[in-house]
């Protein structure tokens, strides 16, 4: 006998529809899987015989051909699991399986018939969705995530006799229509930009980066707060739209990172991965390759600490999702692309030492070799991608009169909500979502400068010996500031303070 | 072909192993008549060296026309123009220093001895303050039409040739190899801009590479050339502190910048002033006596106007102006917000009333 369900695999975020064709004939006893599974696919088989066997249903003993059509594309994933195991039962006459014509199955089984949590359910099914699924079957673990995609029925499944008691017809099993409703979640993050005493103007440089999503490096000393403030950075982030959400969820799941009580990542994401971390943790990769931390902070922000410790390599790699805001990874298997759009916020110290610059106190032991060579790891392409940069100093604690309250993460979240608002309005009909993003022509029809402030630019030309690079950089800046502030034009205050965020450390040899 | 005085010396100096000392042997030894070198016998060169009987071969194997053509072609090609002690170009207050070079080799669109000059010298692991320093006093040189002559290494020596050309100033740099070479290489660009508005001097001929002890040798020049010499920052043992030696026994004034006793880069500076080197607190220290030589007017004022400022703007300039100040403590202290400020001090910048520091540090420009 000869059956047939529908599931579908990953590679990437590409989603290909797979048949699986179970046939049992007459001869010895065996099983086999053919059409390009993997080991994942191919210990299936096991655990479809265990699960069976110990559902209470029968395993027949006869010869197996399972069928991954179309069999020229490599599949993997454990969600082969439910679809073989059905296909099995239904071409050994056990459960009817016309009702599962139009559906997708996706499940893993553990060997005593239970359904597990699988990855990539989203990106799989908003993809099914869109190519007329309208019906599918997922383990209950994934019920969450499946909710996300908007209209499709979904048939949550404990174990495997739930479903074939349902496709027999003696115990139905309830099913999921509701439209899914999309709240942001209010952020009650512990950490808030409130418990940081002066850095007043690094917490203002973050508030524009934020707003603006422009790559920012803060040069300072060691304790002058340079990882405290970036690790609050998040509670001033913009809260995600569904979009996003629904993008960002979809990479999440694909690497397996998603929390099985939350449908959707509903906080940007902020990945800190530590400078010893290979060139593929940072792009993503493996045999069939897996996002990295670029990918997993799509539409979030990448924290880069102690920058020049990282790698040369790993830095440099960082430069085409910075421009191109996807990833390409090429491997035998295949070539996959991932988005990359990220905030990239990166620190450092002045000098291996640390020290350099500090009045007092610890003093500077480098040499100039020593200081040369560690601020050259961050090379010019690395640099001109990176918009603004804000030098801190320790402050000691008895010059912080304290008493002058500082202004809480709500407070400046709102203004960067307000300030993000005016950008989505500003660029509704271009590709544009943030002043970061913008190029050449569009940097010149946005960002129109008033007189006065068309003057100071001149004259900051000439003193502060800007590059043009260096221009189209403040520009978008000076756009943010000016967002933040609600104003169309840029005026000759924003202007003012973006030339404060340039790149100073070149002047110092 | 008669190779003159100045030719000899020229041609001597291109000859590897011979330096300075030996020529002022061969000097002696002909009593002055220094042609007599390419006629001599092996014998009289040998004992004019005292001994030296590799180099005397050298000398005469170099006897040659052909060579002295290239040597000539060669500098001419490279824009290089010597200067023999022969020449009467030759700066007199590089003559009359104990050791002057015999040749001095020059590359550069201005070259000029005879206004008054100053060395700024300092270590290459200068501080913010000292490079600060640096670039501040020659950029006030350079209004006061003094011209700055340094080592081009890194650190002070940059600085100060920066600031005198930040004041649209006179430099020169002083090397310690051949002027074929960009040392240290990350000088090319600030090398290139000083032969478009000064000169660089070696007395090393083309093609000598930078040997630790031409440095001690070079700073004899940077000191020689000079009418006082500023020290910056140096460390107890430093090269700077050799130069101020060198001054001492040339009988130039000698500046030394008061720094922090705590600061290692300022302990040598710190014991010039205790063993009594004038103490360098504002330019006028050193204007003054360079007064008694010659008649000193500033150029290129850039008058500040009065009142340009509003009053938020002069807030923060008398603050800055007290001391060097991180923007968070002018924040703290003023109470004005970061996104207030920042424009402030851009504008308090641009007109040049302060100065931006590592670390996010403002000082008053003058």
């Amino acid at each position: 006998m000869l059956s047939k369900v529908k599931t579908c695999c990953l590679t990437g975020l590409i989603v290909t529809v797979i048949d699986v064709e179970v046939d049992i004939s007459n001869g010895l006893p065996n099983i086999n899987v053919v059409g390009l599974p993997d080991m994942a696919i191919k210990e299936s088989k096991d655990r479809v015989r265990a699960a069976i066997k110990n559902s209470g249903l029968d395993f027949p003993l006869k010869r197996i051909t399972i069928n991954l059509s179309p069999a020229h594309t490599r599949k993997e994933g454990s969600h082969f699991d439910l679809p073989i195991a059905l296909g099995i039962l239904g071409a050994s006459m056990q459960v009817p399986l016309e009702e599962l014509d139009d559906t997708l199955i996706l499940g893993e089984l553990s060997l005593d018939g239970k359904t597990n949590k699988i990855n990539g359910v989203l990106p799989m099914l908003s993809e099914m969705y869109n190519r007329g699924i309208k019906k599918v079957v997922v383990p209950y673990e994934n019920l969450e995530e499946a909710r996300v995609v908007d209209g499709i029925e979904i048939i949550p499944v404990h174990t495997l006799n739930d479903i074939a008691l349902h496709l027999i017809g003696e115990k139905r099993l309830s099913t999921h229509t509701e439209p899914f409703r999309y709240n942001c979640k209010e952020e009650t993050d512990s950490e808030d930009f409130k418990d940081i005493y002066g850095q007043e103007n690094l917490k203002r440089a973050l508030e524009i980066a934020a707003s603006g999503s422009h790559n920012l490096l803060t040069i300072g000393p060691p304790g002058s707060g340079k990882t405290m403030a970036a690790r609050r950075l998040p509670s001033i982030l913009p809260k995600l739209t569904f979009r996003e959400a629904l993008e960002i969820t979809k990479i999440y799941s694909i690497a397996g990172l998603l929390d099985a009580h939350e449908g959707l990542v509903h906080s940007r994401p902020f990945r800190s991965p530590h400078h010893t971390s290979s060139t593929v943790a940072i792009t993503g990769g493996g045999r069939t390759p897996k996002p990295g931390e670029v990918s997993l902070s799509h539409y979030g922000v990448l924290f880069l600490d102690e920058l020049p410790e990282f790698s040369k390599t790993s830095l440099e790699v960082l430069r085409q999702p910075l421009e191109d805001k996807v990833i390409h990874i090429s491997r035998v298997n295949g070539s996959y692309t991932y988005p990359a759009d990220f905030m990239l916020l990166a620190a450092m110290n002045p000098c291996p030492c640390g020290y350099y610059g500090t009045e007092g106190g610890q003093q500077c032991v480098c040499t100039p070799h020593q200081i040369n060579r560690y601020v050259n790891k961050i090379s010019g392409p690395l640099m001109d991608r990176i918009d603004m940069v804000v030098e801190t100093s320790a402050v000691k604690y008895e010059n912080l009169t304290g008493g002058k309250g500082s202004e809480s993460s709500r407070e400046i979240r709102k203004r960067v909500e307000r300030a993000r608002e005016i950008q989505l309005e500003r660029y509704k009909k271009t590709k544009y979502l943030f002043n970061s993003q913008l190029n050449g022509a569009a940097i010149n029809k946005y960002c129109s400068l008033g007189p006065s402030a068309q003057q100071l630019m001149n004259s900051a030309f000439r003193k502060m010996n800007l590059s043009a690079r260096g221009y189209s950089k403040i520009l978008k800046v000076a756009r943010t500031i000016a967002d933040l502030d609600g104003k169309d034009i840029i005026y000759e205050n924003h202007l003012a303070e973006a030339l404060q965020y340039r790149n100073l450390s070149g002047l110092t040899p | 072909m008669a190779l003159e005085k100045k030719d000899i010396v020229i041609w001597l100096s291109h000859i590897e192993g011979i330096g300075n000392r030996d020529i002022k042997c061969l000097i002696n030894y002909f009593h002055n008549n220094i042609e007599e070198v390419w006629y001599a016998g092996r014998k009289h060169i040998v004992n004019a060296l005292g001994g030296k009987e590799e180099l005397a071969n050298k000398i005469m194997e170099n006897r040659d026309e052909q060579f002295f053509i290239k040597i000539s072609k060669a500098l001419k090609d490279n824009n290089i123009f010597p200067l023999t002690i022969y020449d009467s170009a030759y700066p007199s207050k590089l003559k009359n220093i104990y050791d002057p070079p015999y040749t001095i080799f020059i590359k550069g669109n201005k070259i000029e001895f005879d206004m008054p000059l100053i060395s700024i010298v300092g270590t290459r692991r200068a501080t913010p303050y000292g490079k600060w320093a640096a670039h501040r006093f020659a950029k006030e040189l350079a209004e006061w039409g003094v011209g700055v002559i340094s080592g081009l290494a890194l650190g002070v020596d940059t600085c100060g040739h920066r600031g005198a050309l930040e004041g649209n100033g006179y430099t020169i740099g002083v090397l310690g190899c051949g002027l074929d070479q960009y040392y240290p290489a990350s000088n090319r660009a600030l090398m290139d801009k000083i032969f478009e508005r000064g000169c660089v001097i070696s007395e090393y001929c083309l093609g000598t590479p930078p040997l630790k002890y031409h440095f001690p040798a070079r700073n004899r020049i940077v000191s020689g050339l000079s009418d006082g010499v500023i020290v910056i920052e140096a460390p107890e043992k430093s090269g700077a502190l050799i130069t101020a030696d060198f001054a001492l026994d040339q009988g130039k004034d000698i500046y030394a910048l008061p720094g922090n006793i705590n600061n290692i880069q300022s302990r040598g500076v710190n014991k010039l002033i205790r063993d009594g080197a004038r103490i360098l607190l504002e330019i006028d220290d050193i204007i003054e006596n360079l007064k008694y030589r010659y008649s000193m007017h500033k150029t290129n004022t850039e008058q500040l106007a009065k009142n340009d400022l509003s009053e938020l703007e002069t807030q923060v300039f008398n603050i800055v102006k007290r001391n060097p100040i991180n923007i968070d403590l002018i924040i703290n202290e003023t109470g004005i917000k970061a996104s207030e400020l920042n424009p402030i001090l851009t504008i308090l910048e641009i007109k040049g009333y302060i100065n931006q520091m590592p670390g996010k540090i403002f000082t008053a420009a003058r």
